[in-house]
C-alpha cells in the first residue's frame, strides 16, 4: 500500500524541526542570573474551578466550636446534606481531620476535608498538599472599616463571573489581553529563547486569557493528542494510487501555509491558524511516537481526560523541546447556588479521583517533584447561604499539590464564619481576602524559577503587600 | 445572504417576516418514540433538524441569535426535555416581535429559572440571615439588556470627568433587584410541587413567597407589599427603558448577522433604529416596524440592509476589515444546506448528538454553551492575531483558532464522506447530494469556480483556487470500470468540498 501513512506525516514533522533528536536541546540550561532560571524541568498546571468553588464546604472547620458555629450559620446547606445523619458527608464524624505541621498558627481552630476528599487527605499526609487560606484579587490590603466608610480601592467588579475569573487570570476584567501566566512564559521565553514556544503554554480547557502573553501563545490539546487532518492519515479516503498519494502532500503543503493571499483580516487570521494547527499536530505526533506512553488510567471525566493530555505532554517534553511548561485546566460546575449539597460532593469526588490519577502518572514517569498543580475559582462563597446553595462570594481557600510543595500545612488565613466581624463585607457575608491572587502567583512563579524583577513586572502589584513569598513551596 | 442582494432584499425580508413560525415541541413529540427510550442528547440534537428544515429560516436565525444572549444550557435530565424545547419555542415565537416580549416571556420560562436559579427562589428570612438568590437579577443586567460599564449611542464606553468608564450597578441594585425575582414557581398548586408537564409553561408566582420588603434599584423603588407579577412587571420596564439596552442589544445582534466587529457608526444606525422601533428601506422605501422602541423586525432590517453589509472593495486594497466569521455551527448548517443533505434525521446521526468538543467536533452546539456567557463574548479580542493588533473583537476565535481548526476539517470530511456513525447503518442520512460537481470534475477549474460561488459567493483567492486545483489534478481516476470511475470522481468532488469548506474564505462572509 502506497497511501500516505503515518510514517510520512512524521517524515514531514522532521521536516518542521520538532522531531525526535532534539531532546538535549531541552536539558541545555541557561544559567544567567538575571534571567529566568530555566534549567532541568518544571511544570505549573492550574485547574480552574469554574463558577466559584465553596470554599467554606471544602476546607470544614473542625473543632467542635467552628463546627457548631458554621452548621448554625449555614442551616440551611448544612440542612440540606442533611448533616445530622451519621451517613452524611457533613457529619462531624465523618469529616477528614487534617493534622498541619503549623497546628500552633492556627489559636486552637481545627479543621477537615469532606471524605470526598480521601485521596487529597492522602496527599496532605505525606506532605505532598498544602492549602492556603482566604485568596482572593486585591489592589492593596483591605480592611472592613475602609469598605464600610468608602475608602477601600478595590478591584473592579468584583463578584462577577466573568470579571472575577479574568481578574484572577489577568488582574483585569473581561477583555484583559494578557494573564499572568502567558507573562510567566514571557519571562522564560526571554530567558530561552531556543525553547520551542509552541508548547510552553497549554490549555486543555476553555480558551480564556491566563495564558495568554506577548510572546507565549496558548495551544490547545486535547485528550487523546495529537490531532493530524484525516484526509492524510487515513487510508480509507481519497485512494491510494501515486496520484492520490501526491495529492496527499500537495493537501498538506497548502494547509501547511500561513498566507494565501487573503485581503480580509479575519480570514489571514484564519489561515494562519491552519498552519499552525497543522505544525503543532507534526510535533506532537513525532513526540509521542518517539516515547513510551503513560500507562496510569484516568478517570474518564471530563476533568480526568485534560488532566491525562497534561501528563501526557509532560512525559514528552523533551522530545518538544521545551523545560518550562505551564497547563491550564477548567472545571466547569461550581456555581452552586442551589442543590449545593447534592453536586458539590459529586464536583468534589471528580476532583479527587483526578488530582489522584495525575498525581500517579507523575509518579510513574518520575516527574512529580517537577511539576505543582494549584486552583485557582471565581472567588469564594458566601458564608450565608440562601437555603439550599450559596452565592457569589470574594476570597476562597486553594490547593496546591506536588513533590516540590511544603505539604500538610495550612498558609493563610481561615476566618471564622462570624459575618458580622472584621473578616466580612458589610454586606453579603463575603469574606474579605488577606493573601493577594499575585501573592500567591508570586510564590509559584519564584519556584518555577522567576526572578524577583521578572515577577515585578508580570505581577504588578506585587509590591503592595508584605511578603512575596508564601513559603509553600520548597 | 445571497438572497440578499440587490433591490429585492427588503422583499424577501418582509416575505420571511410574514411567514409562520416553525416550533420544536411539535417536532420532538411528534417523534413518537417513549422517551425514556431515547438519549438526551439525541433529543436535543432534534434542534439540528429543525433549524435545517424550517421553512422560516430567518425567524430561526434571530431565535438563534437570541439565544446566544439569553443564553439557557447544560441540562442532561431526559425528563427535562420538554423544558427545553418550551424554551426554544419561546425565543423562536417572540425572536420577531419586541426585545421587551423576550425579556418577559424568557423570565417566566422553567428553563430560565432553572438555569439561573430562581425557580422557588424564596424571600429572605430575616430570622435566619437568608437571602433571595441573586443569580438572575446580576445576569439579567449584566448580559440581558444593560451590561456593566455605560455605553454611548454607538457601542462605545461612556468615560467620567477622569476617563474612567461608569458602572451601571451596584451591589445594592443586585440585593434589590433579587427581591423581585422571588416566588416564582412550577404552574400548579404547590409552591414546591414537581414539574411535570408544568415545564412547559410559563411560570407561576406564589404570593407568599414572594418579598414583601421593598426594592430599589437603578433608581426605580418599587413600594413593599407589591404583588409579585407587578413587580416583575415593573422591574422589567425599568431594565428595558436604560439608554444602554439599544447599543448594548444592537452590537450584539449586528455580530451575530453580519460583522464580527462592527463600527461604531453601524452600531449608532442599528441602534437608532433600536429606539426608534422602525426602519425605512431606503430603495423601495418598505417599513419596517411598528414604531415601538424595541421593535426586532425594524431592528433586524436595519441590520440586513444595513448600506455597510454591500460595500464593495476595489482590487488593491491590501487589508479589508470587514465582515462576519460564521462560527462552527454556521458552517455546518451552511454545508448541510448547500449540499441540500437527506434525509434529515438526527436520531440517526450520532456525531451530532454532542458537538461540544472543540478537540473532535464543532466545539459548539446549539444552547449547549459551557456557561450563561455563552461560547464567546461580545468584546473577545483574540491575542496573538493580526485582528487582536488593530484591536478588533472577534468573539468566534475564542472557539475557531489554532486549536480547534483541524477538528474542524475532520469533522467535515466525515461528514462529506458520509461517514458519520450511524446507529441504523440500513438507514442512510445527512447524505450530501454532489451530483453536480462530481459532473463538474471533467473541468476542474469550472469545478472549482462553481465551489467558489456557490460556497464563498466568489471571495477565494487565488492561490486558494490555484492549490486546490493542483491537488484535485493529482488524484488519479480509475477508468477500468464505470463504478470505479465514479468512486474515483466522487472522491475528487469530496475533497473539493472539504478543501474549500475548510478554507478561511468560505468562513468569512463580507
Amino acid at each position: 500500500m502506497t497511501y500516505y501513512n503515518r510514517r510520512q506525516f512524521l517524515t514531514r514533522s522532521s521536516a518542521v524541526g520538532f522531531a525526535a533528536g532534539l531532546g538535549a536541546v531541552g536539558a541545555m540550561s541557561n544559567m544567567r542570573s538575571w534571567a529566568a532560571n530555566t534549567s532541568g524541568y518544571k511544570a505549573l498546571v492550574f485547574v480552574f474551578l469554574k463558577g466559584g468553588m465553596d470554599h467554606a464546604d471544602t476546607i470544614i472547620p473542625y473543632d467542635q466550636a467552628s463546627y457548631n458555629q458554621i452548621t448554625s450559620v449555614r442551616a440551611g446547606l448544612f440542612g440540606s446534606h442533611n448533616f445530622n445523619s451519621s451517613s452524611s458527608s457533613r457529619n462531624r464524624s465523618n469529616l477528614l481531620a487534617l493534622s498541619p505541621q503549623n497546628a500552633s498558627d492556627l489559636g486552637g481552630r481545627q479543621f477537615s476535608l469532606p471524605r470526598e476528599l480521601s485521596s487529597l487527605k492522602d496527599m496532605f499526609d505525606r506532605e505532598e498538599l498544602a492549602v492556603v487560606g482566604n485568596v482572593g484579587p486585591l489592589l492593596n490590603p483591605v480592611t472592613r472599616t475602609q469598605i464600610e466608610n468608602g475608602t477601600a480601592t478595590l478591584p473592579a467588579r468584583l463578584f462577577s463571573h466573568n470579571d472575577q475569573q479574568s481578574t484572577w487570570m489577568s488582574f483585569g476584567v473581561e477583555g484583559t489581553r494578557f494573564g499572568w501566566g502567558g507573562r510567566f512564559v514571557d519571562q522564560v521565553l526571554n530567558s530561552a529563547p531556543d525553547m520551542n514556544a509552541s508548547f510552553a503554554a497549554i490549555s486543555t480547557g476553555s480558551n480564556d486569557v491566563f495564558l495568554s502573553g506577548n510572546a507565549a501563545r496558548p495551544i490547545r490539546i486535547s485528550a487523546g493528542g495529537a490531532l493530524a487532518p484525516s484526509l492524510l492519515t487515513s487510508p480509507s479516503l481519497m485512494g491510494r494510487t501515486a496520484g492520490d498519494d501526491a495529492a496527499r502532500s500537495r493537501i498538506e503543503a497548502y494547509l501547511s501555509r500561513s498566507d494565501l493571499g487573503s485581503r480580509n483580516i479575519f480570514a489571514r487570521d484564519l489561515t494562519k491558524a491552519q498552519a499552525k494547527s497543522l505544525e503543532n499536530a507534526e510535533a506532537l505526533t513525532a513526540a509521542r511516537e518517539s516515547s513510551t506512553p503513560i500507562s496510569t488510567v484516568f478517570p474518564g471525566s471530563r476533568l480526568g481526560a485534560q488532566l491525562q493530555s497534561v501528563a501526557e505532554t509532560i512525559n514528552v517534553q523533551q522530545r518538544l523541546n521545551v523545560s518550562r511548561q505551564i497547563f491550564y485546566v477548567t472545571m466547569p460546575g461550581f456555581d452552586t447556588h442551589s442543590n449545593q449539597a447534592e453536586d458539590i460532593v459529586e464536583l468534589h469526588q471528580d476532583m479527587a479521583d483526578g488530582f489522584a490519577a495525575f498525581r500517579s502518572a507523575m509518579q510513574e514517569i518520575g516527574r512529580w517533584n517537577d511539576v505543582t498543580l494549584s486552583t485557582m475559582s471565581d472567588f469564594g462563597r458566601t458564608m450565608v447561604d440562601n437555603g439550599d446553595g450559596t452565592d457569589h462570594g470574594w476570597a476562597g481557600h486553594h490547593l496546591i499539590m506536588g513533590g516540590s510543595v511544603r505539604g500538610a500545612r495550612l498558609y493563610g488565613d481561615y476566618p471564622d464564619a462570624d459575618v458580622d466581624g472584621p473578616n466580612f463585607t458589610p454586606f453579603g457575608s463575603r469574606q474579605i481576602p488577606t493573601v493577594s491572587v499575585e501573592q500567591y502567583a508570586a510564590t509559584l512563579g519564584r519556584w518555577f524559577g522567576l526572578s524577583s524583577g521578572e515577577l515585578a513586572q508580570a505581577l504588578p502589584r506585587l509590591s503592595e503587600f508584605n511578603t512575596s513569598d508564601l513559603g509553600f513551596m520548597s | 445572504m445571497d438572497a440578499l442582494q440587490g433591490t429585492y432584499a427588503a422583499q424577501w425580508l418582509s416575505a420571511e417576516f410574514a411567514k409562520p413560525a416553525s416550533l420544536t415541541y411539535p417536532r420532538v413529540t411528534a417523534l413518537g418514540l417513549p422517551i425514556e427510550q431515547v438519549s438526551y442528547s439525541a433529543v436535543r440534537a432534534q434542534y439540528w433538524d429543525h433549524i435545517l428544515t424550517s421553512d422560516d429560516q430567518l425567524r430561526q436565525r434571530m431565535a438563534y441569535a437570541l439565544s446566544q444572549i439569553f443564553v439557557y444550557s447544560g441540562e442532561s435530565n431526559i425528563t427535562r426535555i420538554g423544558r427545553l424545547a418550551h424554551y426554544q419555542d419561546v425565543l423562536i415565537n417572540s425572536s420577531l416581535s419586541n426585545y421587551r416580549d423576550v425579556l418577559e416571556e424568557v423570565t417566566y420560562t422553567p428553563a430560565m429559572a432553572q438555569w439561573l436559579t430562581y425557580m422557588r427562589n424564596r424571600k429572605g428570612d430575616p430570622a435566619t440571615g437568608r437571602m433571595p438568590d441573586e443569580n438572575y437579577a446580576r445576569e439579567i443586567m449584566q448580559l440581558f439588556t444593560i451590561g456593566l460599564v455605560e455605553l454611548n449611542m454607538d457601542g462605545t464606553v461612556k468615560t467620567d470627568g477622569s476617563g474612567n468608564p461608569i458602572e451601571t450597578y451596584n451591589n445594592s441594585d443586585i440585593i434589590g433587584l433579587a427581591r423581585v425575582f422571588t416566588g416564582l414557581g412550577y404552574e400548579g398548586p404547590d409552591f414546591n410541587g414537581g414539574p411535570r408537564d408544568s415545564e412547559r409553561k410559563r411560570l407561576k408566582m406564589f404570593p407568599e413567597q414572594h418579598s414583601q420588603l421593598e426594592k430599589s434599584f437603578l433608581g426605580l423603588t418599587i413600594p413593599a407589599g407589591t404583588p409579585g407579577d407587578e413587580s416583575i412587571e415593573l422591574a422589567l420596564d425599568q431594565l428595558f427603558e436604560h439608554p444602554n439596552v439599544a447599543p448594548f442589544v444592537s452590537r450584539q445582534l449586528i455580530q451575530r448577522f453580519t460583522s464580527s466587529s462592527p463600527s461604531p457608526a453601524y452600531v449608532e444606525r442599528v441602534a437608532t433604529v433600536f429606539e426608534n422601533g422602525q426602519f425605512t428601506d431606503p430603495e423601495t422605501n418598505t417599513v419596517f416596524g411598528t414604531g415601538e422602541r424595541g421593535d426586532l423586525q425594524a431592528t433586524l432590517a436595519a441590520i440586513l440592509l444595513d448600506p455597510s453589509t454591500f460595500s464593495v472593495y476595489p482590487d488593491g486594497t491590501d487589508t479589508i476589515i470587514d465582515g462576519k466569521v460564521r462560527e462552527p455551527i454556521l458552517l455546518f448548517t451552511n454545508w448541510a444546506r448547500t449540499f441540500n443533505v437527506g434525509p434529515v434525521n438526527t436520531l440517526n446521526e450520532s456525531e451530532l448528538w454532542d458537538t461540544t468538543d472543540p478537540g473532535r467536533s464543532l466545539g459548539q452546539q446549539a444552547f449547549h454553551a459551557p456557561s450563561v456567557f455563552n461560547f464567546y463574548r461580545p468584546g473577545y479580542v483574540p491575542p496573538g492575531t493580526e485582528s487582536g493588533t488593530a484591536n478588533l473583537t472577534v468573539p468566534e476565535f475564542q472557539i475557531m483558532n489554532e486549536s480547534s481548526k483541524t477538528a474542524f476539517l475532520n469533522f467535515i470530511t466525515k461528514f462529506t464522506y458520509d461517514d458519520g456513525f450511524q446507529p441504523d447503518r440500513s438507514v442512510a442520512t445527512f447524505v450530501p447530494d454532489l451530483s453536480e460537481e462530481i459532473a463538474l470534475t471533467n473541468d476542474l477549474p469550472a469545478l472549482v469556480e462553481h465551489l467558489d460561488t456557490i460556497l464563498a459567493a466568489g471571495r477565494m483567492t487565488d492561490a486558494e483556487k490555484q492549490d486546490i486545483q493542483a491537488i484535485l489534478e493529482e488524484m488519479s481516476i480509475d477508468t477500468s470500470s464505470s463504478d470505479a470511475e465514479l468512486r474515483d470522481r466522487t472522491d475528487i468532488a469530496r475533497v473539493g468540498v472539504i478543501l474549500v469548506v475548510a478554507s478561511s474564505s468560505f468562513a468569512v462572509v463580507w
